[in-house]
């Protein structure tokens, strides 16, 4: 192989143009600048970053990345006084559609209509599934609701069909297991899931609880583990145990639904209390509803009589007047009265006994058992003898500390309070009328707890009907002790009490309220009944209030009805009945035997 | 460079003899140490998967026993509310009526041990012919349970009667 020749190497030489090495010091510290001017750029975002925008971005990415579900909290129940449910807060699911979607969707609304039938109605498939597919049809909308609160179970089934624009809505529903038990104290639940009447509303704070929150990572939807959920728990709604005692409730409904019926009354309430604790076992009224379906149910029906409708009482109010007496000490049960055939009490009022009778030699015992107004009226006049406006006042003041005028203490909405003017405006008839009670109106609860205060040897106690309250958690808080307040001694109640024994009695008018083997006392009551859509006293108000046993008071019952037609009008065939239906079962119920011992049998005339 | 090391070569009596043995460091094969850092990691993955496997797992079955749990607290209250109906003061009225039993007007109590008897007894009235029972509009009392003990109850009611006793309820009549 031949090369060409090369030309020799020039031979290095200091003598020719230097070559300058370059000055690494220079080049690195250029380079440095370069890095650190790129880097300060990095550190000033940074800074900007971590340090000034830091909890701005930090929270929205917080917010992006957490998802929130709301726990709904379970609206407490309202209980029975063993612990059952009357009315009770259960799941339930609206079935809504979004037509709109639907028919994006391509969708045809006959093949859902038909596929959701199967599982809507009650029973399941009875729904209308032409009305089910216009509804769905209607592709304008885009909310419509197909079915309100359906089972959890059948929400379940509907979800399993995997329909597009078909959701669920959470909308729990109250329902009544044990049916019809005083839906006009329970009152009801509105659409919103508050309460709108009874012990719902009033105590509709308590029962409803308060929602929680469920918050945690989530990316695409899923949990990102590991992050932690941070959960607020849903404090479910306190339950109301009240004093109702169904059985008794039941039969009480039943028993004044019959007499009602019978008599084409236009009202009839009982109420049942123990006179002991001032609970209201019972509370029943002619006017209700079926709480499964109160839609049908009118504004009347929705209410409470037994507190709303006041009434004027008549003489189951003379137990009043004459514990005024005795307490006062110008009567006992033995006094002996001349009752004339009528009173004329002057400037044009003369006073009538309901059967007219000749002049009757009467005990104060015997005045209270043939119900004699003129009687009552004669002994009530003693206690301030020659000076009415005194007696106005003391008797004023005995029907006030029983409770007259003023709200029996349950707290319920709708009460009325009941007219009981003051003893100053009682007008010339008024004051002698007022004794035997009419001239003054009362509510079912006042008149039952007069007859209350008497059983519980003369002390007052506020009548409730709450017993306590059971958290989420299942434990049990007693309501406070209703206030006690001593009306009459015992001794005045006991006399009273034994008088009451003879109305009762073969001799009384309230033989019908006899229950064999136990000692009952009470009071008939047939009084004038006001009817302001005839503008004056068109028919009556037969009445029974009473309780056993005598000697040992566990149960009051009263019984009202209000304008029975026809002529048997009086409280002692209308109301006393029902009284001893009612009774002789709640003795039962309440385990309440007979107490052996008799009757004092106190005379009746002389 | 054949002659170096003789150059090297320490003068005998000098002590012990050193010798640097050359290009060993460095000679050692890579295939263990690669061997190892592909160990660690597929031993790293498997330990991911099985952690994920095992949080998949987990959150399955927990969500299988939710939902476990939302079915049986559904069952649970449908069979309370079924069970309210039935002991519903409603439905054990007419169910007793339909045995031909009647309120008793006048309680009376046994003492058991002293087999004294309070409050007057006597015989209850005849039962006037019993309705048969009817739905008692609770949702969930109704359907099968109250069915077939109302035809149970015709029955044993029949039985009874037959039995010598003044009742006579019969399913067909009118009411009160």
């Amino acid at each position: 192989m031949t090369q060409p020749p090369q030309p020799p190497r020039p031979a290095r030489s200091r003598a020719t143009a230097p070559l300058r090495l370059g000055r690494p010091k220079h080049r690195l510290r250029a380079g440095m600048f370069a890095l650190a001017f790129v880097f300060s750029l990095y550190g000033g975002r940074l800074v900007q970053l971590q340090v000034t925008d830091a909890g701005g971005y930090a929270a929205k990415a917080a917010a992006d990345r957490t998802a929130d579900v709301t726990l709904y909290a379970t609206r407490g129940s309202i209980l029975d006084a063993s612990g059952q449910p009357i009315a009770e807060s259960v799941d339930a699911v609206d079935v809504i559609a979004d037509p709109l979607l639907i028919a994006q969707q391509k969708g045809d609304p006959t093949v859902y209509a038909s596929k959701l039938a199967a599982y809507l109605g009650n029973p399941p498939g009875s729904v209308d599934v032409s009305a089910l597919r216009s509804k769905l049809a209607k592709s304008s909308s885009q909310y419509a609701v197909l079915a309100k609160q359906v089972t959890p179970t059948v929400w379940k089934q509907i979800k399993a069909l995997n329909l597009v624009g078909i959701t669920g809505n959470q909308d729990p529903k109250v329902v009544y297991p044990q049916g019809a038990i005083a839906p006009n104290v329970v009152g009801l639940v509105n659409s919103q899931g508050e309460g709108s009447s009874g012990l719902e509303s009033e105590y509709n704070s308590l029962l409803s609880g308060t929602d929680g929150k469920i918050s945690y990572q989530a990316a695409y939807g899923y949990e990102i583990p590991t992050t932690g959920i941070n959960e607020q728990a849903a404090v479910n709604g306190t339950s109301v145990e009240t004093t109702i005692d169904s059985k008794i409730q039941y039969a009480a409904q039943q028993a004044i639904n019959d007499e009602v019926a019978k008599t084409k009354a236009a009202l009839g309430t009982v109420v049942v209390m123990d006179p002991r604790s001032g609970a209201v076992l019972a509370m029943a009224t002619s006017q209700t509803y079926d709480p499964n379906n109160p839609g049908t149910a009118t504004s009347e029906q929705l209410g409470n009589d037994a507190l709303s409708d006041v009434f004027e009482p008549g003489s189951v109010a003379k137990v009043i007047t004459m514990s005024a007496e005795i307490q006062q000490g110008v009567t006992n049960p033995g006094t002996k009265v001349v009752v004339p055939p009528t009173l004329n009490t002057g400037d044009g009022y003369v006073v009538h006994d309901d059967t007219s009778h000749g002049t009757e030699h009467l005990t104060l015992n015997g005045i209270l058992a043939e119900s004699s107004n003129i009687g009552t009226d004669l002994t009530s006049l003693q206690l301030a003898p020659n000076n009415m406006a005194e007696r106005n006042a003391i008797l004023y003041d005995y029907f006030s500390a029983f409770g007259l005028g003023r709200q029996s203490g349950l707290g319920l909405p709708g009460e009325s309070p009941g007219i009981l003017a003051s003893a100053a405006d009682w007008n010339h008839s008024q004051q002698y009328t007022v004794a035997f009670g009419q001239g003054l109106s009362v509510n079912a609860v006042q008149a039952t707890s007069v007859y209350a205060t008497i059983a519980n040897e003369g002390v007052r106690v506020t009548p409730t009907l709450v017993k306590g309250y059971v958290d989420g958690a299942g434990k049990f808080t007693a309501a406070a002790t209703p206030a006690r307040t001593q009306v009459v001694s015992a001794s005045t109640a006991k006399q009273v009490s034994e008088m009451m024994e003879s109305v009762v009695s073969d001799a009384g008018t309230g033989t019908s309220a006899q229950i064999p083997g136990y000692r009952v006392a009470g009071k008939t009551g047939t009084a004038n009944r006001y009817v302001a859509s005839c503008g004056g006293y068109c028919g009556y108000t037969a009445s029974f209030i009473g309780y056993a046993p005598a000697d040992n008071p566990q149960l009051v019952i009263g019984v009202y009805v209000e304008g029975p037609q026809g002529g048997n009008y009086f409280g002692g065939s209308v109301s006393a009945p029902v009284f001893q239906k009612v009774m002789s079962f709640a003795l039962q119920e309440q385990g309440v035997p007979p107490t052996g011992t008799k009757s004092p049998g106190l005379p009746i005339t002389w | 460079m054949a002659d170096r090391p003789a150059k090297r070569t320490p003068r005998p009596g000098a002590g012990p003899r050193l010798a640097v043995i050359e290009g060993f460091a460095g000679r050692r094969s890579a295939i263990p140490f690669a061997l190892l850092v592909l160990g660690v990691l597929a031993a790293g993955l498997v330990a991911l998967l099985m952690l994920n496997t095992a949080m998949d797992n987990n959150s399955v079955q927990m969500q299988q026993a939710q939902k476990k749990q939302a079915e049986l607290t559904d069952r649970e209250q449908q069979l309370s509310q079924q069970l309210a109906g039935l002991s519903a003061p409603s439905s054990l009225a007419s169910q007793a009526a339909a045995q031909g039993l009647v309120p008793n007007p006048q309680p009376a109590f046994l003492n058991p041990t002293t087999g004294v008897v309070l409050g007057t007894a006597s015989p209850a009235p005849t039962p006037s012919p019993t309705p048969t029972p009817t739905p008692t509009g609770t949702p969930t009392a109704s359907g099968t349970p109250t069915s077939s003990a109302s035809s149970s109850a015709s029955s044993s009611a029949t039985s009874s009667s037959t039995a010598g006793t003044s009742a006579s309820p019969s399913t067909s009549g009118s009411p009160r």
